[in-house]
C-alpha cells in the first residue's frame, strides 16, 4: 500500500490526451461522437469537463481507458499518454493492472461499480487484494477505515451490510471510498454528484478536496457550471464533440472567450432575481447526425457571421493557458 | 386583503406500511404532518428540501392525487369537502412532473394530449385544432407539433408540451414538481422565462418544487423549506434566501455550489434524512442540528414570526422567554 512517491513536478501532465476521436455505429452509418479531443491532466490538480448532455463528455471519459463498449464505439484515432506509455494501445491485461489502482473511475450510477451480489466489505477488500498481497484482516481494516473517512456512520457494521440496503448517497460514497482507498493518481468522476441533493454533494465535494491535498489528479464530468466553480482548477468546456474552451477556473468564468460558454454562464440563475428574464441560448445542441460545417455552435450563436459557416475554428490561443475555439479570438472580440 | 387563492390548514399524508398476511399497517411514513400554507393570487411560492422530505407528496395532494388523512383546503376561501376530488378543483389545480416522457401518453398524439381533458369537461368552445395550436402558440411550439407524438420530442420540447396541458383548462394554480430539473441550463432558462410570461399572461400562481435553491430563488416570491414531511421555515424568497432563520435552511442554502464564492464559507450539514417512518421525536431535525439543545430532542418546536419570516425551532423561543 506504498503510496507512488510522484515522479513528475506538478506542472507536468500525468496524463496526455491527443486527437481523441470516437466513433459509433448507428442505422445507416457512423457518427463521430469524440471529435480529436486534445488536453494534459495535470499532477494534483481538478480538471473540469462541462458542458450539456450529450457532448461527449462520458464517451471521453470511457474511451481513456478503454471502457467503452465496442461495438458500437470504436476509438479512431489519437492517443492516451500515461507514465510514457499509450493506454489505447497497450496490451489489454497490462491496461486492468492499471485500471483500478493507478487510475479509478466513480460513474453517476453506484451499482454500475457495486456487484448486487456481495457485502460491501468483501467488495472492499477483494479490490484491495486484486491489486497487491494484503492479509484479508488487514484489508478489512483499511476498507473500515475508508468507509470511516468518506462520512459512513456505523462503518465496521456497513461493511457486512449488502448495497441495496444502503441509501443511493451511502452507496456512491461506497463506491468513492473504493475508487480512493488504493491511492490511484488519477480519477475520473463521470457526474458523481447529479443523481444526489446537495447536502450529500457538499460531503461528497469536501472528500474530494481531501484528495486533492493527497495529490491526486481528478477529472470531475458534470453538466454543472456551479459544481466546476466550486471545486476545479481549470476546466475543460465540450461543445458537439468537441474541446471549444479551455481555461483555468476564475479566468473562464471572468472572461469567456467562447460565446457557449458565455452563454452558458449567462443562463445559469444565480442572486438575486434582478431581471425578469433568464438570458438562454436559442435552439438545442445539435445531433452528431447533423453536425453543420464550419463551426457548430454557429447556429445557436449571437456573434455568427460568415467566416463560421465556412471554416471550423481551431483552438486560438487567448494566452498561455487559455484558449477557445472562436473566430472572435483572433479578432481581439469578446462574446 | 382578499382570500388566498388556496390555503391549507394541517394538512397530513401519511402512507401505510404494511406487513404479514393481514396486510395489517403497522406503521406510516409520515410523509406530510401538519402542513399549513396559503398561495395568493398570482403568485409563485417556491418549495426547497431534500429528497424525501414530502414535496411530491405535498403536491399530489393538493391537486388530489393523494388523498390527505387530515387538514382542510380552501380554494378563494371557500373549504373544500374532504376526500373526493371536487371538480372545481381538478380545473383549478393542475400539476407538471419532472419527466414529462413518463407523464405523457406516448400512444396520443400532441393534438389528443391538449385537448383530451377540455373534451371530458365539455369545455371545448372551438375546433380541436383550433384550440391546441393556441396552446402549443402559448408554449413557443408550432403547428407542425399537432400530429407527432411525445417521443418525437427533445426534453425541453417535451416540457413544453406538458405546460400546454396543464394549461389547456384555464387552471389558477399549477404545480410544478421538480419541472426543470432533468433539463440541460440553457433549455432550463428557456422554460424558467416560458413559465414567468405565461404567469403574467395568464395571472397564474405556481407551487414551484424543486431541490435547486438558485431557480427557486429566480422564480419565487416566497419560499417554504420543507424537512421531514414539515414546513420549518417560510417567508419572501429574499428573506429566507439572504438570511435564513433555521439551522436547517441555513445548511441547505450553505451546501448550494455559489458561483463567485469561496468553498471555505460553507458548512456542509452532515448525516442524512432520517427515515419519515420513524422521525426523532421532538424537533425532527435535531439529530443533525448544530445548534441542537436538551429541548430540541423531547419538545416540538414552535413556529415562530421573525419579521416577514416563520420559523419553527427552539432558538427563536428562547430569544422571546429571555427577552
Ligand atoms: N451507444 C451509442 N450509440 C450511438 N451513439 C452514442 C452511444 N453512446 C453515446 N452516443 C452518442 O455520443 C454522443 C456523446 O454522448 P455522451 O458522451 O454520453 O454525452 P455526455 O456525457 O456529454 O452527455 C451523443 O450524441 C450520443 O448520442
Ligand atoms: N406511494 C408511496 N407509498 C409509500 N411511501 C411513499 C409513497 N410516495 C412517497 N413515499 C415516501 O414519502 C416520503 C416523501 O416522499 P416525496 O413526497 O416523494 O418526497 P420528495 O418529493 O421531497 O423527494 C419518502 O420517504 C418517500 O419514500
Ligand atoms: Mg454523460
Ligand atoms: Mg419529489
Amino acid at each position: 500500500m506504498e503510496r507512488r512517491k510522484p515522479t513528475l513536478s506538478e506542472s507536468e501532465s500525468i496524463l496526455t490526451v491527443r486527437d481523441l476521436s470516437v466513433e459509433f455505429d448507428v442505422e445507416g452509418g457512423r457518427i463521430r461522437a469524440v471529435d480529436r479531443v486534445s488536453f494534459d491532466l495535470r499532477a494534483g490538480e481538478v480538471l473540469g469537463v462541462v458542458g450539456e448532455s450529450g457532448c461527449g463528455k462520458s464517451v471521453t471519459a470511457l474511451s481513456l481507458v478503454r471502457l467503452l463498449p465496442s461495438p458500437p464505439g470504436h476509438v479512431v484515432g489519437g492517443s492516451v499518454t500515461f507514465e510514457g506509455r499509450d493506454l489505447l494501445r497497450i496490451p489489454i491485461a497490462e491496461l486492468r493492472a492499471i485500471r483500478g489502482k493507478r487510475i479509478s473511475m466513480i460513474f453517476q450510477d453506484p451499482m454500475s461499480a457495486l456487484s448486487p451480489l456481495h457485502r460491501i466489505g468483501d467488495q472492499l477488500v477483494e479490490a484491495q487484494q486484486l491489486h497487491g498481497e494484503i492479509p484479508t484482516r488487514r484489508a478489512w481494516e483499511v476498507g473500515t477505515e475508508w468507509l470511516a473517512k468518506v462520512g459512513i456512520p456505523d462503518p465496521a457494521e456497513r461493511m457486512n451490510a449488502w448495497p441495496h440496503e444502503l441509501s443511493g448517497g451511502m452507496r456512491q460514497r461506497v463506491m468513492i471510498a473504493m475508487a480512493l482507498m488504493l491511492k490511484p493518481d488519477v480519477v475520473i468522476a463521470d457526474e458523481p454528484t447529479t443523481a444526489l441533493d446537495v447536502t450529500i454533494q457538499a460531503q461528497i465535494f469536501e472528500l474530494m478536496r481531501v484528495l486533492k491535498d493527497a495529490k491526486t489528479a481528478a477529472m470531475l464530468i458534470t453538466h454543472d457550471m456551479s459544481a466546476i466553480w466550486e471545486m476545479c482548477d481549470r476546466a475543460l468546456v465540450m461543445y458537439a464533440g468537441q474541446i471549444v474552451e479551455s481555461a483555468p477556473v476564475r479566468e473562464l468564468f471572468q472572461n469567456p472567450r467562447h460565446p457557449y460558454t458565455a452563454g452558458l454562464l449567462r443562463s445559469m440563475p444565480r442572486g438575486p432575481r434582478t431581471g425578469r428574464r433568464l438570458e438562454t441560448i436559442p435552439g438545442q445542441v445539435p445531433s452528431p447526425r447533423d453536425y453543420p460545417k464550419g463551426c457548430r455552435f454557429a447556429d445557436r450563436c449571437p456573434h455568427v457571421w460568415s467566416l463560421c459557416r465556412e471554416h471550423e475554428p481551431e483552438l486560438f490561443a487567448v494566452d498561455e493557458e487559455h484558449r477557445a475555439a472562436c473566430h472572435l479570438v483572433p479578432e481581439g472580440r469578446k462574446p | 386583503m382578499s382570500a388566498p387563492l388556496l390555503e391549507v390548514k394541517g394538512l397530513t399524508t401519511w402512507y401505510p406500511i404494511r406487513r404479514g398476511v393481514w396486510s395489517r399497517t403497522v406503521r406510516h411514513v409520515q410523509a406530510l404532518t401538519d402542513v399549513s400554507l396559503a398561495i395568493q393570487e398570482g403568485e409563485t411560492l417556491g418549495i426547497v428540501g431534500e429528497s424525501g422530505c414530502g414535496k411530491t407528496t405535498l403536491g399530489r395532494t393538493l391537486v388530489g392525487l393523494e388523498r390527505p388523512m387530515a387538514g382542510a383546503m380552501l380554494l378563494r376561501g371557500a373549504v373544500l369537502p374532504a376526500g373526493i376530488r371536487p371538480a372545481a378543483l381538478q380545473r383549478q389545480v393542475q400539476m407538471i412532473f419532472q419527466d414529462p416522457a413518463a407523464a405523457l401518453n406516448p400512444r396520443l398524439t400532441v393534438l389528443d394530449l391538449l385537448t383530451e381533458a377540455l373534451a371530458y369537461h365539455g369545455l371545448l368552445t372551438e375546433s380541436r385544432e383550433a384550440t391546441a395550436l393556441q396552446l402549443l402558440r402559448d408554449v413557443g411550439l408550432d403547428g407542425a407539433a399537432l400530429h407527432r407524438y411525445p417521443f418525437e420530442f427533445s426534453g425541453g420540447q417535451r416540457q413544453r408540451i406538458s405546460v400546454a396541458r396543464a394549461l389547456a383548462l384555464r387552471p389558477s394554480l399549477i404545480i410544478c414538481d421538480e419541472a426543470v430539473s432533468a433539463l440541460d441550463v440553457s433549455v432550463q432558462a428557456q422554460v424558467l422565462n416560458l413559465l414567468m410570461d405565461l404567469k403574467e399572461k395568464y395571472r397564474l400562481s405556481y407551487l414551484f418544487i424543486s431541490h435547486d435553491i438558485n431557480v427557486v430563488r429566480f422564480i419565487a416570491d416566497r419560499v417554504a423549506v420543507m424537512y421531514l414531511g414539515r414546513i420549518v421555515e417560510e417567508g419572501p424568497t429574499e428573506d429566507v434566501i439572504g438570511s435564513p432563520a433555521h439551522p436547517y435552511t441555513q445548511a441547505l442554502i450553505s451546501a448550494v455550489p455559489a458561483v463567485g464564492r469561496e468553498a471555505s464559507a460553507r458548512r456542509p450539514l452532515g448525516g442524512e434524512l432520517p427515515s419519515p417512518s420513524r422521525p426523532p421525536a421532538g424537533c425532527p431535525f435535531h439529530p443533525r442540528c448544530p445548534s441542537a439543545m436538551e429541548i430540541c430532542k423531547t419538545a416540538a418546536p414552535p413556529t415562530i414570526s421573525k419579521g416577514a419570516q416563520k420559523v419553527s425551532c427552539h432558538l427563536y423561543s428562547r430569544d422571546l422567554s429571555s427577552q
